[in-house]
């Protein structure tokens, strides 16, 4: 799952009309963030003026060369699941490319990842390694940000993992 | 659903590569190319550029209704050690080919942070519609790599340039 599809959202309007599209927040009661996602809380303002909504995405690459992943990790030959001793989710991203080691070896793209567990496109090939080892990875994590604009605040919440940070009204937040 | 927006290197105006999650290796050839051939020489005085690396947002899927306010950024310090400096700057839509020609008017790509990153979408503004689907959006942002007598041999450490948007 793409992090921009880790929450959906919701807009009831004072006509009782719920809406899923749009920016324009006029007429809002109730403004939800629903997650798409075990272990992602819910949000939900009300009763209090809200004017519009978007979201703002940051992709990150990598100038030069990569970074190895923290921990030791586990790996099967013809297995597309690789196992790690540490949270890798402020590491890895979804489309992320991991390699066992940076020269000479193939990159496997990230098709989903948990905190200890990452998904490959396609399975791995290659020598297994049991008792954990170093993979190395070419991209840092990318960010997936709602914004709500309020009558004197704006509110930012980071798709990843729900968090939320309180801005003045006009504040563009850059991460 | 959310729009998908790739970051690619270009070699024309509107073709690239997409270096989404990737890497982008400034190097003395004009290709996109990630290894280890035509590594950038310490010269024994002066500096010498790499050929310039021209990246430009590209839409893949779109957004329910637009995209728009592109921003590039770095985290505000070079890890590239001493001797070395990269410069960038927004040079529209007008494509000009790759060239180790020293870049005019270029700043140095760290002074653009999250505080006061690089617009993006100066020329090719947006906002960008879900009409704009499979094409590039925004301006082309080049940059040069540069090395002076006074850099230390071997790779450097890596350093990562944000790409960021608003969607609606």
């Amino acid at each position: 799952m793409k992090l921009a599809e880790n929450y959906s959202f919701e807009v009831k309007l004072t006509t009782g009309e719920v809406l899923t599209e749009g920016g324009d927040l006029t007429g809002c009661v109730r403004f939800s963030l629903i997650p798409n996602i075990p272990n992602l809380p819910r949000h939900d303002f009300s009763g209090i003026k809200m004017e519009r909504r978007f979201c703002r995405a940051f992709h990150r690459y990598s100038m030069v060369t990569q970074q190895a992943l923290p921990g030791r990790l586990t790996w099967r030959d013809g297995s597309d699941i690789i196992v790690s001793t540490e949270d890798l989710s402020n590491f890895i991203d979804v489309g992320s490319k991991i390699s066992k080691n940076a020269t000479g070896q193939e990159w496997y793209e990230v098709e989903q990842f948990t905190k200890n567990m990452i998904k490959l496109k396609r399975p791995y090939s290659g020598k297994t390694q049991q008792i954990g080892g170093k993979m190395t990875i070419k991209s840092k994590p990318s960010e997936y940000l709602h914004c709500v604009i309020f009558d004197n605040f704006r509110a930012y919440i980071k798709s990843s993992d729900g968090s939320i940070t309180i801005t003045p009204k006009d504040y563009e937040l850059y991460l | 659903m959310a729009a998908t927006m790739q970051i690619h290197e270009m070699s024309a105006l509107t073709t690239g590569t997409d270096k989404t999650s990737g890497t982008v290796r400034f190097k003395d050839a004009d290709n996109a190319v990630v290894d280890t051939a035509n590594p950038l020489v310490i010269p024994s005085v002066g500096s010498i550029q790499s050929y310039t690396k021209k990246v430009r947002a590209y839409m893949e899927a779109p957004p329910t209704t637009s995209i728009s306010n592109l921003r590039w950024y770095s985290d505000g310090a070079s890890g590239f050690g001493t001797g070395v400096s990269v410069s960038a700057k927004n040079i529209g839509v007008t494509w000009a080919a790759n060239a180790t020609t020293k870049q005019v008017g270029g700043a140095d790509l760290f002074s653009y942070t999250s505080a006061a990153p690089l617009d993006g979408d100066t020329t090719d503004t947006g906002p960008f519609a879900p009409a704009d689907d499979d094409s590039y959006i925004g301006d082309l942002i080049e940059m040069q790599m540069f090395v002076y007598s006074t850099a230390s041999q071997g790779a450097l450490t890596p350093e990562t340039l944000t790409f960021s948007y608003d969607e609606v």
